[in-house]
């Protein structure tokens, strides 16, 4: 990782994509970074931290400044603060993380764009989207979002573009006065790939604001806006990142066919033409708002027909369509609209060679092949071995009354929602499960709980508990506190005694929290220890008003990282087959994945378990021995 | 596969090693000069789910997905997770898995297929099968955490593999703890070992 900061321009590095987004960065003398982390995107936050770190341990002071923010919002605050002071400031959020920031990028727009010179240090807002969802709650296509806000928009297709389109977007921020919407796909930003470096840009490091530059003429801010924008619009026309690669394989037809693409699709569609053999052109896009609408036309103006590759929405398809329809109508366009892409779901090569081949009259060159002929079910999603939130759960199930409604949140125990444990009647962002609780709580008179983590709590937590306090809501709150933003990599968060500088910070206790705001009802509770936990959630649940119980242990992952670097050892755990009696709490109820089962008899995965021992709790017969122990 | 170019995918469960030994393979290729698009396929999970990593090596940039059939070779991590991708292979790959399972797919009621039946469709749907105990090798060279490195010792002495053992042996050194660095290369021989002693 090192390589990111001592890498030499020229050279060539293999790189992850966030990876290559920070390098960018340097490159173009980056400031400031501030982002909250999230799936596809955290590495971008993990470099800069484990950068700072490696310049300090040398003694001296990083070139940047870098924080984990608490949330989205507070991020890009903190980054347009330092772009109207003239700093260079990037900052990096997943798809759902820009909701969270929505506001202040919709509305400081208008708030800072009287003045020509206002926005005289580059902004460049990362947007990592999840076609797929495989880490995300939706497949939310941001690249709406630069349309709705005006601003320009760059998409890089590999790992050389994430770092190339990086530090361009400064010079570009700079240039049009105007934030720089850097667009990435979860395909690109944990791809890996050899590309090469450029030089390390100089930091300006101290920057400075003056003059007010409030006015309440909105109408004035609206039009100066689209006025950079049209100049953007010329931008986009002589851009780089927007080219048409010539293939010349050999083989043609009679009809003339043009291929359009964005983002990562664009290597998929330059594969599978290759494949293909065809004599073809792709028009590869990279600076998508706005689209450079001449050099746009003029492909279209080739080809009788036009083929458009691009994951998600039809946002390139639908304005073809318009553009088609503004020269002559005489080109087809195929996509979406006609059936033969696929709206929902991340692409694959077999997603876009059949219906380029078919398109091109050719044999699919990548065809779908069949599965094994064993039925094999997918591996259970579900909580790690040794996670403390299996406790909380496992203790919370055996004392919470039958018709409890359960509202979740977004980290590590949202995986409580599934099999067998299902205590989740609802869930989708950060922060909701709390007034979702009291929703529910007012709507059906039943008792309800959240579930919340720390770092999520920080996030956004902190006013729906204030409202459920002050409206005496009935319900109760289990703050599930593993020490760090797990789910993303254990990223620090306010709770944490270190910022991202390696400074000593201030750890703020979510307990002294939620005193602070007035629950009359606060314990804290170590869930690995089950029985203790489930009298404190008896006493929780009996309290009229809002009870927080605050569950409390270390990610089993970081205790156990850290024993093994402490050379510690990590105890493991074996079954008494004399003592086991097969009741499967421990598979069916508990769950824990260490357990297999194999002709009735159950086993512990040696490289599964993670040393625990909760189990020892959950085991009603005493089967359940430290490995070696043989007389227990 | 030739001297210029392989499609790898290696595949496994969370916590096995499968990005690091991806990552691994990646940078070795860049190191011995070619053009590498790699990518990492998993769930939301940190440890337990399926886990998918491709390594592309080419003269010439390339997407980071292998399609169906492509694979030229599957590192197995986990035979299971070997026959899930299978869609991957055809009858050029060759593939090389470790033979440890990983039988836990709680909370449902999944009974893990038997060995031999996975054995038996891999080997009818690719070219050449090399089974390794992955685990035994480890503890012989002297740590269970220098499992993946047994594997990549495999890989190396894949017939027209494209990066040399020399290159994935000094990654994988630069790469690793310093103290696991004696247990790393152990691994390696042992892996590189084992498939020569298959070739014999």
């Amino acid at each position: 990782m090192e390589e990111i900061l001592t890498g030499k321009e020229g050279e060539r590095y293999f790189l992850l994509g966030n990876e290559a987004i920070v390098r960018g960065a340097l490159e173009a003398g980056v400031d400031i970074a501030a982002l909250y982390p999230g799936t596809p995107m955290s590495e971008i936050g993990d470099v800069f931290h484990a950068l700072a770190k490696s310049v300090l341990d040398k003694g001296e002071e990083p070139s940047f400044y870098f924080e984990w923010s608490a949330n989205e919002k507070v991020s890009l605050d903190i980054c347009i603060a330092a772009s109207l002071s003239g700093l260079r400031a990037l900052c990096p959020m997943k798809a759902q993380g820009f909701n969270v920031a929505a506001d202040s990028f919709l509305d400081y727009l208008t708030a800072c764009n009287l003045v020509e010179t206002d926005i005289k240090g580059g902004l460049v807002l990362v947007c990592a989207d999840d076609p797929g969802g495989t880490s995300s709650v939706n497949e939310q296509d941001d690249r709406y979002i630069p349309i709705l806000a005006d601003v320009p928009m760059l998409e890089p297709s590999n790992c050389q573009e994430m770092k190339d389109m990086t530090k361009k977007a400064f010079g570009i921020a700079e240039e049009l006065h105007l934030p720089v919407f850097l667009r990435t796909v979860n395909r690109v930003n944990l791809s890996r790939g050899d590309l090469l470096f450029g030089k390390l840009g100089v930091p300006r490091r101290k920057g400075d604001i003056k003059g007010v530059p409030i006015s309440f003429d909105r109408t004035r801010c609206h039009a100066n806006i689209l006025k950079k924008m049209e100049k953007a619009k010329e931008f986009s026309e002589k851009s780089e990142y927007n080219r048409v690669i010539k293939f010349d394989g050999g083989k043609t037809g009679h009809r003339r066919i043009g291929v359009v693409a964005s983002s990562i699709s664009i290597s998929y569609a330059e594969e599978i033409i290759r494949e293909l053999g065809v004599e073809a052109e792709l028009l590869a896009l990279g600076f998508t708002n706005p689209l450079p609408e001449m050099l746009c036309k003029d492909f279209i103006n080739k080809f009788d027909e036009i083929i458009v590759v691009e994951e998600l929405s039809p946002f390139l398809e639908t304005q073809f369509l318009k553009m088609a329809h503004e020269i002559s109508d005489k080109t087809k366009i195929w996509g979406k609209e006609t059936g033969h892409f696929p709206r929902a779901g991340e692409y694959r090569l077999e997603t876009v060679a059949e219906p380029l081949a078919k398109v091109f009259g050719m044999d699919n060159p990548i065809p779908r092949r069949e599965g094994s002929r064993i039925e094999l079910v997918a591996r259970a999603l579900t909580n790690c071995p040794g996670c403390p939130h299996r406790n909380t759960y496992y203790a919370i199930k055996q004392v919470v009354p039958k018709d409890a409604i359960f509202a979740n949140d977004q980290g590590c125990y949202l995986l409580g929602g599934l099999e067998p444990y299902k205590m989740s009647h609802a869930q989708y962002s950060m922060g909701a499960s709390i007034g979702l609780a009291c929703g529910f709580q007012q709507a059906t008179g039943k008792p309800s709980i959240a579930f919340i983590g720390d770092s999520t709590f920080f996030h956004n937590g902190m006013s729906p508990l204030a409202n459920a306090i002050h409206h005496k809501y009935d319900i109760t709150v289990v703050v599930m506190d593993n020490g760090a933003t797990a789910m993303s990599g254990f990223q620090l968060h306010p709770g944490t005694d270190r910022d991202a500088m390696g400074r000593e910070a201030i750890s703020i206790k979510i307990e002294d929290v939620v005193r602070g705001l007035g629950a009359t009802f606060v314990e804290v509770v170590n869930p690995n220890n089950i029985a203790e936990t489930r009298e404190v959630f008896k006493r929780a649940i009996a309290h009229n008003g809002v009870s927080v119980v605050v569950s409390k242990a270390l990610c089993r992952l970081m205790e156990n990282r850290e024993k093994r670097r402490k050379g510690l050892k990590i105890t493991s755990y074996e079954i008494d087959q004399e003592k086991c009696d097969q009741c499967n709490i421990c598979i069916d109820i508990y769950a824990c994945p260490a357990f297999y089962e194999v002709d009735d008899k159950i086993y512990i995965d040696d490289v599964q378990c993670a040393g625990c021992g909760v189990c020892q709790e959950v085991c009603r017969v005493g089967a359940i021995r430290e490995k070696g122990a043989e007389n227990g | 596969m030739d001297k210029n170019g392989a499609d790898i995918l290696i595949v496994g469960i969370g916590g096995l090693g499968v990005i690091t030994a991806s990552s691994i393979i990646g940078m070795a290729a860049v190191r011995a000069g070619n053009r590498v698009s790699s990518a990492e396929v998993h769930g939301i999970a940190q440890r337990g789910g399926s886990v998918t990593g491709t390594v592309r090596i080419r003269d010439y940039s390339v997407s980071p997905l292998v399609g169906d059939g492509q694979a030229d070779i599957i590192l197995g991590f986990e035979p299971l997770e070997v026959l899930r991708n299978i869609s991957k292979a055809s009858k050029k790959t060759i593939v090389i898995t470790d033979i440890t399972p990983i039988r836990v797919i709680t909370p449902t009621q999944f009974v893990y297929p038997k060995l031999e039946d996975i054995f038996a469709e891999i080997e009818e749907r690719c070219a050449k099968l090399y089974k390794i105990d992955g685990l035994a090798l480890a503890k012989k060279a002297g740590a269970t955490i220098v499992r993946p490195t047994v594997l990549l010792g495999a890989l190396s002495e894949i017939e027209d593999f494209p990066i040399s053992s020399e290159v994935i042996l000094i990654t994988i050194e630069e790469n690793v703890p310093a103290r696991y660095k004696e247990q790393n290369i152990a691994a390696f021989r042992e892996g590189a070992n084992f498939i020569r002693g298959q070739l014999k």
